[in-house]
Order: structure tokens, then C-alpha cells, then sequence
């Protein structure tokens, strides 16, 4: 299901950025929703089991980490102030 | 009640961040340094690989590149790295209200009274350590005591991601062996002047005459000596607490030397027009202007003149300056770097002695025009209006001279006083 995603700018090789989107509830709390693929291919996300504060030694970079489920496979999606990029759950 | 301070300092900070960013740089000697296009090029810090092959903070590129070959070379993100600072300050603020920054990098937490809630300093301490590094992904060393001066020696004591307790039990035999250049405010002038008295180690210095002390160093001789003592009983500022705004200064090392009178002027005003803003947003005003210069040999000298009238106003600032480097300087060798601070501040609604020589009516108009700069500066950008002068020479007007400051900060907030009557 995960293909590569955006990478972004060469200072960051590393870090695949996606488009998410997301459903801001009244009380501030963000929960990204579904995730658009580079090739437009949609993919709803099953289940958020956690949110964390969190860095991301492996992509490189920190922000709220959501840990999702798509598809029964888990990966980690993190919140950069308005960015998102995601890596494999190990 | 003994206190419980922590010092923390985020290890090799800028450069940590920039790895954190970069996982292929990771693993290799990285130094993060200045652009050398604009003449700044020196490490401003390098990782701990770097360090190992000989790379020091301070030197020019050419020199780190020559002592490590294979130093990958990252130019600074200021905005990341205050972004960082705030984060790790949010997490201090978890513990503690009582949150004392000391530079971008390393603050001073008092968690006396979190000390129910959150366990020991050494506890707090490694809680904070461990989510630092998990949320931030850098390291942190902390200092935990009971005064603030011997926090910040055990921050500096075991490096990187570590915690260090010095108590009253311990001190003596942890912290008196230690070089004395290793405390705060002994320096390059006050190390050799205590090595003439056999003072090489914090004890010496503890155990030393406090009399002779004072015959030698004055005032500031017997706060260190209190200090190796660990009599230090300054606060921890509250996480709102401000310090008296004493002189307000903007300096600039420029793209290339400046060889005539045209060059200076255009610092000068770019430099003046920064201050004068950063005077008008704090609502003050200044009786003196102070400029620094420092030639291509790197010597260095500063003048002062007194203005006829408090004032905000970059003219007038930019007026006096130049008047000083005109008269009270000797202009023979090209410039390299040159600041201009406005001091002996006063409010800006304080009484004035009126003058009958000076133009209080064309003063309020300007004021009113440089308020109206700032205004137009704020919604369309600093370069959205500008002095005819400035486009004359863009490599030496072409940046804001107000972005990127990253102020010094001390320990010690108004004059030294110390106990035991001296």
C-alpha cells in the first residue's frame, strides 16, 4: 500500500511529505482522516491508536506523532507545525 | 530552605538540531558556520564527531576544514533554532514557572517547590532529560544543586545527555578540583591574574584569603570567591520577568571593508534605523550614542557623545553617530565591522530640561514620521520603504538589521553586590 512519497527540500532527503486531510474539532484537537497519495490514490485511515509529542530520529524532524492504522498495516504519521510526513511503524 | 536549581544546556545545540534534520549527516563531522560569502564564515558549533578531530567553535572554515578534512559544513537556521529553544522552554514549563534563559541554548529552572509533585532535582532532572530527547530529539545536560552557579558547572561536568548533582555533601571533593577558568565570569583577564597567586582550582580559590582576594580583583574577586564557596543566593528569574532594558545596540560585520566616508554613513544609517525602531518599541529614548569600529587588523576602539535632547529618532541617532566617527576617530585603515548603541536610556514621556537652542516642534514631526515608518515597515516589510541612501550600495543596506538578533544575556542584573561588607 505505501508507496514513496514527496520528498522534500534537499537539505531534508529523507522526509517523504504528504497531503492529509484532517478534522479540526471544536475543542482544537486535530485527527488526520484520510491520506492523498502523490498519484492522487485516496487512503482512509482505519484507527489512530496514539498521539505524541514525539521526533522522528529516522526521517528527521519532530512534531505530534499519530499512529495509524490503513489498510491493517501501521505507520507513523507526524504533524510539523503545517506539514505532515509519515514513516513505517516498526 | 535549601534550594534545588537545575542548569540545562542543550548539547552542541545548532548543530544537534541540524543532524536531527539531516539523518545522513548524522554520523559525520558536521560544524554549523556562517556564510563566508558575508564574511562570517566561523564555526558557530560543531557535533561531537567534529570535536574528537579537532574542530573548535570560533575558528574561520578554512581552518576547521584543515584540521578535518571531511567537516560538512551547514549554514544556521535561526528561526529552527529558536523554535527549538521555545519548544524545550515548554517542556521546563511543565516542572517550573520559575524558568531563567540564559542564551538561546541553556536555562536555569528553580523546581524547589515542584519537589513534591515531580520527585528530586536529580528526578525532575532526568524527566526532563528523557522527554527532551524523545520529543525533541536532541540531548540536554543538566546540572542539578542548590545554587545556580554550581548548576551550571554540573551541566558543564559530564557531556552530552547526562545529569549531574553537586549537593552540599558532595562539593568539595566534585566541584573544588576543577580548573577555576571553569567558573562563571572568570575569564581570559581573570584566569592568569588568579594563576599569579597559585589559584589553578576552584578549592584554591575557596580556601584563598578572601581579604587578598579583594586587594586583587576587587568587588567582583569576592563574589567568585563566594562563589567556589557556593554562596550564591541569585534567583531564578519568574518566566515573566524582564530585565532593565540598560543600553539598546545593533552592530554589523559587512559584506566587504568600508574604505570612505559614504560606506560609514550608509552602516551607520541602516545600523541606527534598527536601534532607533527597537528604542520606539520598548518607549524609550537615549541621551547617549555609543559607536564601536573595528578595523581589517581586527583592533578595535569605541567613542561616545551625549545628544542635546533624548531621543528616539534614527536621524538624529544616525546624525551623532556619524559626528563621532568623524571627529573622534582617525579613519586610516578600511573597516571591518561597525555598531552603533543608544544608552543612558530614559522613558520616552520623562520631563525634559527644555533648551532654547534645540527645535522641540521639527523633533515631535520627525517623530511622528519615523512612527509612521515603523507602522508601514510592520504591514508591508522593512524593505518596503527605505532612505534614497540605502539603494545606493545594496551589498552594505541589503538586509534588516533587525532579523536575526539573538541578544547576549548575563547573570548578574545591575551592579555586583556582595556580602561580608566589602
Amino acid at each position: 500500500m505505501v508507496a514513496d512519497g514527496r520528498t522534500s527540500a534537499k537539505n531534508e532527503p529523507s522526509k517523504k511529505l504528504v497531503v492529509v486531510i484532517a478534522e479540526f474539532s471544536i475543542d482544537g484537537v486535530v485527527k488526520p482522516r484520510m491520506l492523498v497519495w502523490e498519484d492522487g490514490r485516496r487512503f482512509e485511515i482505519d484507527q489512530i491508536a496514539s498521539m505524541q509529542k514525539c521526533a522522528s530520529l529516522k526521517s528527521g524532524g519532530r512534531g505530534l506523532r499519530y499512529t495509524c492504522r490503513i489498510r491493517n498495516r501501521w505507520l507513523y504519521l507526524f504533524r510539523e507545525d503545517d506539514t505532515w510526513f509519515w514513516e513505517c511503524a516498526q | 530552605m535549601e534550594k534545588t536549581i537545575l542548569h540545562s544546556d542543550l548539547n552542541s545545540f545548532y548543530a544537534s538540531v541540524e543532524c536531527l534534520y539531516n539523518p545522513r549527516i548524522r554520523d559525520k563531522p558536521v560544524a554549523v558556520c556562517g556564510d563566508p560569502a558575508a564574511r562570517h564564515g566561523i564555526v558557530l558549533t560543531k557535533n561531537q564527531i567534529a570535536k574528537k578531530c579537532g574542530v573548535r567553535t570560533g575558528q574561520a572554515i578554512w581552518q576547521a576544514k584543515q584540521a578535518c578534512p571531511q567537516l560538512v559544513v551547514v549554514k544556521p537556521n535561526y528561526e529552527r533554532y529558536l523554535q527549538y529553544s521555545n519548544l524545550a522552554r515548554e517542556i521546563y514549563f511543565d516542572y517550573t514557572d520559575r524558568v531563567e534563559n540564559f542564551g538561546i541554548d541553556e536555562a536555569w529552572l528553580d523546581v524547589t517547590g515542584s519537589s513534591t509533585l515531580f520527585g528530586s532535582g536529580e528526578e525532575i532532572a532526568n524527566a526532563i532529560r528523557k522527554r527532551i530527547f524523545s520529543e525533541l530529539g536532541v540531548t540536554v545536560s543538566i546540572g542539578v544543586s542548590f545554587c545556580k552557579v554550581f548548576a551550571k558547572l554540573g551541566s558543564d561536568y559530564k557531556k552530552p545527555d547526562a545529569v549531574t548533582v553537586f549537593s552540599k555533601e558532595n562539593y568539595k571533593e566534585k566541584i573544588w578540583p576543577i580548573s577555576v577558568s571553569e567558573l562563571l565570569y572568570v575569564g581570559r583577564a581573570t584566569a592568569p591574574k588568579l594563576a599569579k597567586c597559585g589559584i589553578y582550582t576552584i578549592g584554591q580559590l575557596a580556601e584563598f584569603d578572601v581579604n587578598l582576594i579583594y586587594g586583587l580583583l576587587g568587588k567582583v574577586g569576592v563574589l567568585l570567591h563566594q562563589y567556589a564557596n557556593g554562596l550564591d543566593y541569585s534567583d531564578v528569574a519568574a518566566n515573566d520577568a524582564q530585565g532593565v532594558i540598560k543600553s539598546v545596540g545593533n552592530s554589523a560585520t559587512t559584506h566587504r571593508d568600508l574604505t570612505d566616508e559614504d560606506d560609514v554613513w550608509i552602516t551607520l544609517t541602516m545600523l541606527s534605523e534598527s536601534v532607533a525602531a527597537r528604542l520606539r518599541e520598548n518607549g524609550l529614548k537615549c541621551k547617549t550614542v555609543q559607536i564601536y569600529l573595528r578595523d581589517k587588523f581586527l583592533i578595535s576602539c569605541e567613542r561616545q557623545a551625549k545628544l542635546p535632547a533624548p531621543s528616539f529618532l534614527s536621524t538624529e541617532i544616525a546624525g551623532l553617530a556619524m559626528e563621532i566617527f568623524r571627529t573622534k576617530y582617525r579613519f586610516i585603515e578600511p573597516l571591518r565591522s561597525i555598531g552603533v548603541r543608544a544608552c543612558d536610556l530614559v522613558s520616552e514621556n520623562c520631563a525634559v530640561q527644555m533648551s532654547l537652542l534645540y527645535d522641540y516642534h521639527r523633533q515631535r514631526k520627525m517623530e511622528n514620521l519615523e512612527k509612521a515608518i515603523d507602522g508601514i515597515r510592520s504591514r508591508h516589510g522593512h524593505f518596503s520603504i527605505q532612505k534614497g541612501i540605502m539603494l545606493t550600495d545594496r551589498d552594505l543596506s541589503g538586509h534588516n538589521p533587525k532579523e536575526n538578533a539573538i541578544h547576549p544575556v548575563g547573570l548578574l542584573n545591575g551592579p555586583i553586590s556582595v556580602q561580608g561588607g566589602f
